[in-house]
């Protein structure tokens, strides 16, 4: 491979506003259209009031102006961003956050991963990596120990991930570490993936944002170790922690994997099948890990660092087919929905394959199921000329998989979201496409599942489980899960919250049962990493940060009360398989209300002036 | 009678072997059909099992009891003390989640013991 120019990284500044303890105290933003790269400042109360990962990255779309450019457009900064507790011996800390404005929701998006990556990427010297403009060829951006250069990425343009990642590793070598963007990517599909090491920074499209740039990769490698305050008191709080996580509070993760949860919400009516259409479908028990392990080989692992290993990967060939090739497949609960009863599909095969496929090519799993699902619908309903496109067929699902990734006739179209979608085709079939703000609904029907419902309408990253655990509510003796009334709304906030803690520390969500208390035992975990004399009180008001920075930043992009809501089909339509699941508007607009209330917003969910003023909005937006 | 002090009597039946049909049933017996998921399913290696009690009502942790005799290694895994273990719970008919407080069952009711934590 030629490596064909170098982008001048000299005005790198070593001007460091903070030492503080398990932080660089900057970030580097690297502009691929010309080459310059710039050190950017953190202080000390801006770590302490956005932490890291997702909490630090919505600080910084805020300061580099995110706000104001199209997410696909050249001036569109995307952050990978780390947290204090990278490379700590915290179980399941290796993690990154990928924080853009997002393609599919033109709203703020935030998205992680694991591993490697994360490890290596604070080893740059850098608190976060901004990446902004557009190089002119498909390019690699190397962050080696800091400094910033392009490489040519012609010979992988076009590959799939696996190919793509072969290739960089052997060319350049152990120590880089890679995010790579798939053939879904390049094109700019919006809801395209950025992956590393088979995990994908998955949601809203970041590498949609990646590929806009002409970068296939990003790769980093570096020498600059962050040091602890108290690395002995660090380390016996780590070991507390991994002893737990060893316990029942995971085990559900361990031995089956999130997968465990298909059977549960089928039987609960809460399984979105054939585009919400129903929340139940006959035979979804082939998709069971239970059924999967008896016909396809599995084995476990785990991200770096992490002492639970929830990934269960399937051999795509089945046991009885010694001739099929020797791949395998990470499969999630999310996966086997949305490529499964969303689109009317109980086929073990296919939808392994189809997951497979989705990885390979970078495409987010939800999205795509969501996406074709709503297509079938309206190719059923006779709204899309696309006779082929049918709930149950796996073939058209695979092929509408590749058409996507291509950007092949429809897929064009569907490359492009079901919100997007349905507007080309008109005002009916935005009425049943399962979008919140651009992004599919994951796998909790909202009418089964109320206070996930408004967990839904209220999410500033569109619908999101993972920013928003209002299921676990649900599914639990505090509400009736298909009459839920306002006393829900301080528990989906108190959800809310915790993620916003956990995604900025950054730990693993499947860890969240094993804290006695999540903010005083995060708190304990961040005095022993910055040495500062930080409170679970104050670690909560970070959260109330991190929240109403987030919905900062929407307002600031264009948000409209309006788009806190959900499709009208899960407000007029009760559920087919339980009558008993209804959701009027009336009920969901009074469960916003109080939502909005209860945060300090106006009822509409404006954020009054001494709620900017209180949590410091405005310091440092757009003085980058 | 509070529900710690009513006896265990009867048999447990497991299915698929016995169906249930209320014209074989005393007139004062309950039949409880408990389904497994998740790790309650992985330790009885049970997707589900039918109860039968001799009286009626049946409080719930009646219930438990006796599937601690049947499954001692659910028990040993997925019980602390009278109560299902942290990270489990249990819904009624799949409507309603059990909580702190005393839950009757009557006949012809069904017990789903599934994982509390369901995120993805
Ligand atoms: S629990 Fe699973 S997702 Fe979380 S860090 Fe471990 S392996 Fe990764």
């Amino acid at each position: 491979m030629a490596r064909s120019f170098q982008v001048d990284a000299t005005s790198i500044s070593p001007d460091r506003a903070t030492h503080t303890p398990g932080y660089h105290g900057r970030y580097l933003c690297v502009d691929v259209t010309d080459g310059r790269s710039r050190w950017v400042s953190l202080s000390w109360d801006v770590l302490r009031q956005y932490l890291g990962g997702v909490g630090l990255g919505t600080y910084v779309m805020l300061r580099e102006g995110a706000v104001q450019h199209d997410p696909l457009a050249p001036e569109a900064p995307l952050a990978f961003v780390f947290s204090p507790l990278v490379g700590s011996p915290v179980t399941t800390s290796a993690k990154f956050a990928v924080v853009c404005k997002g393609p599919l929701t033109d709203r703020l998006n935030d998205s992680l991963a694991s591993s490697g990556f994360a490890l290596a990427g604070k080893k740059c010297g850098a608190d976060a990596i901004v990446v902004t403009g557009r190089s002119s060829r498909p390019s690699i951006l190397i962050i080696d120990n800091g400094e910033a250069r392009l490489e040519s990425a012609e010979s992988i343009w076009g590959a799939e991930i696996g190919q793509a990642e072969a290739w960089l590793r052997q060319t350049y070598g152990a120590d880089f570490q890679f995010a790579v963007i798939g053939p879904a990517g390049e094109r700019c599909v919006r809801y395209a993936t950025l992956s590393h090491d088979g995990r994908h920074a998955g949601r809203g499209g970041s590498g949609a944002v990646l590929g806009a740039k002409n970068l296939k990769a990003v790769a980093v490698r570096g020498q600059q170790r962050c040091v602890w305050h108290d690395a002995t008191s660090l380390v016996q709080h780590a070991k507390r922690l991994s002893e737990k996580s060893f316990g029942p509070a995971t085990a559900k993760y361990r031995e089956l994997g999130t997968a465990a949860n298909l059977l549960v919400l089928n039987r609960l009516s809460a399984l979105p099948t054939r585009n919400f259409q129903d929340g139940r479908m006959d035979q979804v028990d082939r998709l069971a890990p239970e059924s999967l392990g008896m016909t396809h080989a599995r084995t476990r692992a785990s991200c770096v660092a992490c002492t639970v290993g929830c990934e269960h990967i399937y051999a795509l060939a089945a046991k009885d087919d010694p001739s099929a090739p020797d791949t395998g497949v990470r499969v999630e609960y999310e996966n086997l929905f949305a490529l499964g009863p969303l689109c009317g599909i109980v086929d073990g095969d296919v939808v392994l394959r189809a997951s497979q496929r989705c990885d390979q090519l970078g495409l987010d799993t939800i999205s795509t199921g969501g996406t074709i699902a709503f297509a079938m619908e309206c190719v059923e309903r006779g709204w899309l000329d696309a006779p082929w496109l049918r709930f149950g067929d796996g073939d058209a699902l695979l092929s509408a998989i590749e058409c996507i990734s291509n950007r092949q006739g429809i897929g064009d179209s569907l490359a492009e979201g079901s919100r997007r979608l349905a507007a080309r085709i008109g005002p009916a079939a935005e009425r049943i496409a399962p979008q919140v703000k651009g992004l599919e609904i994951p796998g909790y029907e909202p009418r089964a599942m109320q206070t996930m419902a408004l967990g839904f309408a209220v999410g500033t990253r569109g619908a999101d489980h993972n920013r928003s655990g209002a299921y676990e509510v649900d599914l639990s003796a505090q509400v009736d899960r298909r009459r839920v009334d306002r006393r829900a709304v301080p528990l989906a906030i108190e959800t809310e919250d915790r993620a916003a803690v956990m995604d900025s520390l950054i730990l693993c969500k499947f860890l969240r049962g094993v804290f006695d208390d999540l903010f005083e035992d995060g708190a304990e975990l961040l005095r022993c990493v910055t040495g500062w004399d930080l409170s679970g009180a104050e670690l909560h008001d970070a959260a109330r940060r991190i929240i109403n920075a987030k919905k900062w930043f929407n307002i600031q992009a264009g948000w409209r009360p309006q788009e806190d809501t959900l499709p009208d089909r899960f407000l007029e339509e009760s559920l087919a398989t339980d009558g008993e699941a209804r959701l009027s508007r009336a009920q969901l607009a009074g469960l916003i209300v109080a939502y909005n209330r209860a945060r300090g917003w106006t009822d509409e969910g404006e954020l009054p002036e001494a709620i900017v003023q209180q949590w410091k909005l405005r310091d440092g937006q757009n003085s980058g | 009678m509070s529900a710690d002090d009513a006896p265990l009597r009867g048999a447990w039946v497991p299915l698929p072997d016995e169906g249930h049909r209320a014209d074989q049933q005393p007139s004062e017996a309950t039949v409880v059909t408990v389904e497994f998921f998740g790790i309650p399913r992985q330790r009885t290696q049970t997707a589900s099992v039918r109860l039968r009690f001799d009286h009626r009502p049946v409080e719930f942790r009646q219930v438990l009891k006796r599937l601690v005799d049947v499954f001692p290694a659910w028990g040993a895994a997925c019980m602390a003390g009278d109560q299902l273990a942290a990270g489990l719970a249990a819904n009624i008919d799949g409507a309603r989640f059990v909580g702190s407080g005393p839950e009757w069952l009557t006949d012809g009711q069904t017990v789903l013991i599934l994982s509390a934590d369901a995120g993805g």
